[in-house]
């Protein structure tokens, strides 16, 4: 050991420990370099978040300002006066009473039902009824979700068909009252309300002057304001084959506006192996089967147009809704059976992929 | 015969004291992920947001030994492993960015990633 005692004893101790140090401070340093968490300093006004349910779905919002602990109360109020005038449930609601009332009675409707019950009936109109505000009764038949989940028996299906119609509701734009031309038909805005809500919502974050809000009732979304720097919304499209309602496949940058999703893996059963979904089509009273998976829809400013453009869409295909989106200035994404991606609008060149498993076909 | 002298070891037991030290700080550096990612069978299952996680809760895994996964804030375990080797549990829990666990018999990997590319909202 003499070696190591005269190697301690001369300099070159010295030299070793103080390089060994630089060296370690030097590793250090890069280390908190890179260290996002110590460099960056955080923002001014930390969003506020707050989550509850209403329209039967979940309530997310996000929002960040001087008064966003209100704006999202008011949102969540306005949300929920929307629903007792939508729901068909809610006995007292607009809809409720004109579902129980005799044809040729005008109903008198609050201002709100009457906008949105407008959409629907201009796209069922553009549609030729593959969106029907009338669906009702047969969406009642199926029950999907609800306690009297089943498949009906055909004759079932063809006894309500004759009352799916928008052409048996007449409009009196003047006074915003409705009445209906036959009896028995029965309206179901449900198609419609997630994105209206999302509308309600985005009004109250520009009255409370909010930076941003961030609205997600039940798939729909309702983004207002600018984030820090200006930076892009990041909104993420679920991935229609996962059970999963937090996995996603691709994501999006959004500057403000509307979305909505429809989507086969939302309510449905399987029976006899055979796989029922929620989106019925109007004409045949049964369960749309085409190559599709799932609808994203935006609109720069009507969510209630989003909700029912991506039910619409589903229902018509691709091919055919692409006059559609034109006609409404409206966007979409478009998943089919094998994963392929369509975009249209907004979303060409924008949406990324983030599940290798899809790929954009154009 | 080798013998030490005192200051041989105060030599020796510096240099573990600084490596020890130096590994410890190196570890605790590395950034946090927020973002952890359960993949089966090389497929991504589920991407959970660990920072915004409330309450603890735990995730179903259904695979050939299925698992079931420990979510926590900010940090993420197996819990329980029907795996013959249970390998996947002495992971223990990772919560460092770049950290995985792993379950080969079952096919389960648990990646942390940090992402700046926060999601916002997702719509479906």
């Amino acid at each position: 050991m003499k070696s190591l005692k005269k190697f301690v004893q001369g300099r070159s101790v010295v030299l070793l420990i103080t390089s060994v140090c630089c060296f370690s401070f030097l590793t250090l340093y890069i280390c908190i370099g890179n260290n996002n968490n110590l460099i960056t300093t955080n923002n001014n006004n930390p969003p506020f978040t707050f989550s509850s349910t209403a329209m039967g779905t979940y309530i997310n919002q996000t929002a960040c300002g001087k008064d966003a602990q209100t704006a999202c109360k008011c949102a969540l109020d306005s949300i929920k006066s929307l629903e007792e005038k939508l729901s068909w449930r809610i006995g007292s609601s607009d809809v409720a009473r004109l579902n129980s009332s005799k044809s040729g009675d005008y109903i008198q409707l609050s201002k709100e039902t009457f906008d949105v019950l407008s959409i629907a009936l201009d796209v069922a109109e553009n549609t030729n009824g593959s969106f029907e505000p009338t669906i009702l009764p047969l969406s009642n038949l199926w029950d999907f979700g609800g306690i009297n989940q089943r498949l009906p028996n055909i004759n079932e299906i063809k006894s309500v068909l004759p009352y799916v119609n928008y052409k048996n509701i007449a409009v009196d734009k003047n006074l915003n009252r409705v009445k209906l031309l036959k009896d028995n038909i029965k309206l179901d805005l449900g198609g419609a309300g997630k994105g209206s809500a999302c509308e309600y919502a985005v009004n109250e974050y520009k009255l409370h002057d909010l930076e941003y809000g961030i609205i997600s009732a039940g798939g729909s979304i309702g983004l207002y304001g600018h984030k820090k720097n200006s930076d892009p919304f990041k909104i993420a499209i679920r991935d229609p084959f996962s059970t999963d309602d937090t996995s996603e496949f691709a994501i999006f940058n959004v500057a403000s506006g509307f979305i909505s999703t429809s989507g086969a893996y939302e309510r449905n059963f399987t029976q006899d192996n055979k796989f029922y979904h929620h989106i019925l089509c109007p004409k045949t009273g049964y369960p749309v089967e085409n190559d599709l998976m799932s609808v994203t829809i935006y609109h720069n400013s009507n969510g209630t147009l989003t909700d029912v453009l991506s039910t619409a869409c589903f229902v018509l295909g691709k091919e055919e809704a692409l006059s559609l989106l034109d006609k409404y200035n409206a966007s979409a994404v478009f998943v089919d059976k094998n994963r392929h991606v369509f975009t249209t609008g907004i979303f060409k060149n924008n949406l990324k992929i983030t599940n290798k498993k899809f790929f954009i076909d154009n | 015969m080798i013998t030490f002298k005192k200051k041989d070891i105060l030599i020796l037991l510096f240099i573990i004291l600084f490596s020890t030290l130096f590994i410890a700080l190196f570890h605790l550096l590395t950034p946090l992920g927020n973002i952890a990612i359960i993949e089966k069978n090389g497929e991504q299952i589920k991407r959970i947001d660990l920072s915004a996680v409330d309450s603890p809760y735990i995730v179903e895994i259904d695979a050939k030994y299925s698992a079931k996964i420990l979510v926590e804030k900010g940090k993420i375990s197996f819990y329980e492993a029907q795996c013959p080797d249970k390998l996947c549990k002495k992971y223990g829990k990772i919560s460092r960015k770049g950290q995985n666990a792993i379950c080969l018999p079952s096919g389960i990997i648990i990646r942390i990633e940090n992402s700046n590319d926060k999601i916002d909202s997702i719509t479906g």
